[in-house]
């Protein structure tokens, strides 16, 4: 009982943080119809940036997180406002698949020479350290890292349903023209968004970067697990995130507990599969479809 | 026409990859009239206004605001000037309340400052909406989905609020409630641009009128001057 109440526990943790590392793809698909390959890039780039920020300045990734966001929303929204924004409305949304998949493999490429292929890690002083809950045990990083994602999915949500800002971001999401009618400007609220996914991204790099080794071509998995996770939860929406990263943190966990660490993808692909047979919106749907 | 007009558009023209909606449209609106824009389905009358409030940008032709040349400015800077368009098929946000809808364009910088009071108003003229301002906007009625996307071009207070077919898909008695509300939006100073298919109720409310005919202006006038024109009759009227 107590292995399996523990990698239930593991799960979770991971799943929160798939959750985390997911969102912000979810809100800019949900949002501009862009599926954005470059997605991983951003995550690993976050990821070298709290890396870069701890081992310069000795910040820690946490408290480091403004910062990586900070920049990796300018990134975001720039590269939207520019690139994909000109192959969106030169050729059509199709065409930014193609930009985004070109820009992610020369990133890759570049942040492989500039930061070499070796495999990295974020080691802070309590990487060591655990928690004990009764017989269960979780690592300080990744109750921490749990607790960011939660904290920052939850302040997403916040911001969408609660502000001017989110209202506008809805809008625009559910009728672009009805909203520029109504004067909210289109193309900034674009680039704002895209600006808050890759944020978003970066934050969980910096978070993952404790928890997991990354490389350069670790942004392929995070595209991957991005799209996977969406597809599980629903688009457009902090919360179908957060049910998709469960679990799809609890799948992987249990399959490599009781079937075999090799079997992690396996698993991963079955449920994708079976999911885009049974339910292809997703556990809670798409957050904008009724009007699409 | 009794006043200079404030808003002209010269010449304007439009393509929809390559097969032409609008030719060669010409039109102004003087202050405080209620100006018709005619025609059958096709004529280019929607893409005539989309023109006008900045969602389409014209291939040719300029479009002046009060002298000021606003050709090809987006939506959402064409509104601060003060125009208005109420869309045809409204495009309100249906998964968001009926307040929601209002309150993203009381965002508007043109809104932002008296959106309170502003709100208060338009919640008069519409009871109905007021009544359900905690509901989604998608589970409302036709007629209300009408209402509120007309209430949400009200919010910014525009100076010229086009609407464009408003009566689309309404029962008879609510096409009148929505002429009666145009007339008393009218009386209360607001310029008004109909577009309508609804050429009877249209020009008695309307001052002047311009029928549009495969991209083309083919006939303008004052309201009962069109009213009587044999070619209107004939064509628009089956008389």
């Amino acid at each position: 009982m107590i292995p399996l109440l523990q990698t239930l526990l593991d799960g979770l943790v991971l799943g929160g943080v798939y959750a985390f590392a997911a969102v912000g793809f979810s809100l800019i698909f949900g949002v501009l119809g862009v599926v954005n390959l470059t997605h991983g890039v951003f995550v690993v780039l976050g990821a070298y940036a709290a890396l870069l920020l701890h081992e310069v300045v000795g910040l820690d990734p946490i408290l480091g997180l403004p910062l990586v966001m900070a920049a990796l929303f300018a990134l975001g929204y720039l590269y939207q406002r520019t690139l994909i924004a000109a192959a969106v409305e030169r050729a059509s949304l199709v065409a930014s698949l193609l930009v985004t998949f070109g820009v992610a493999l020369m990133a890759r490429n570049l942040l492989q020479i500039v930061a070499s292929p070796d495999v990295r890690s974020i080691a802070t002083a309590y990487s060591f350290a655990g928690l004990s809950l009764g017989p269960l045990r979780i690592d300080l990083v990744r109750a921490a890292g749990l607790l960011t994602s939660l904290v920052l999915l939850f302040g997403l949500a916040l911001l969408l349903n609660r502000t001017a800002f989110g209202r506008a971001i809805r809008a625009t999401a559910q009728q672009p023209v009805g909203a520029a009618l109504s004067g909210v400007n289109v193309r900034h609220v674009h680039g704002l968004t895209f600006g808050l996914g890759g944020a978003f991204a970066g934050a969980s790099g910096a978070v993952i970067g404790m928890m997991l080794p990354f490389t350069p071509s670790s942004e392929a998995a995070w595209t991957l697990n991005a799209f996977v996770v969406v597809t599980l939860g629903g688009v457009g929406s902090p919360q179908g995130a957060l049910l998709g990263g469960l679990l799809l943190g609890v799948i992987a966990t249990l399959t490599a507990q009781y079937v075999g660490p090799a079997f992690q993808n396996a698993a991963m692909f079955l449920v994708l599969v079976l999911m885009l047979l049974l339910r292809p919106q997703g556990l809670l749907g798409h957050a904008f479809a009724a009007s699409r | 026409m009794s006043s200079p007009p404030i808003l002209r558009a010269e010449g304007l023209r439009y393509a929809y990859r390559g097969v032409p909606a609008v030719q060669e449209v010409s039109l102004s609106v003087g202050e405080g009239e209620i100006v018709a824009l005619l025609g059958a389905n096709g004529a280019g009358k929607s893409t005539t206004v989309n023109m006008l409030a900045g969602v389409l940008r014209p291939a040719a032709g300029r479009v002046l605001w009060r002298g000021e040349d606003i050709t090809g400015l987006p939506a959402h800077r064409v509104l601060e000037r003060g125009i208005a368009l109420v869309p045809e098929g409204r495009l309100i946000f249906p998964q968001m309340t009926v307040m929601e809808n209002l309150q993203v364009a009381g965002t508007a910088p043109r809104a932002a400052a008296d959106f309170s009071r502003r709100l208060d108003e338009i919640l008069a003229i519409f009871p109905r909406l007021a009544e359900r301002r905690a509901q989604p906007a998608g589970s409302l009625s036709g007629g209300e989905q009408q209402m509120l996307a007309i209430a949400r071009g009200l919010v910014a207070r525009p100076e010229l609020l086009i609407l464009d077919e408003p009566s689309l898909g309404l029962a008879p008695m609510l096409v009148r409630a929505v002429f009666d509300l145009v007339r008393d939006l009218n009386a209360r100073g607001i310029t008004v641009l109909l577009v309508e298919q609804n050429l009877h109720q249209t020009l008695r409310i309307a001052g002047r009128g311009y029928v549009l005919e495969k991209g083309r202006v083919a006939l303008s006038g004052t309201g009962a001057a069109l009213l009587d024109d044999p070619y209107v009759r004939q064509t628009y009227l089956g008389m």
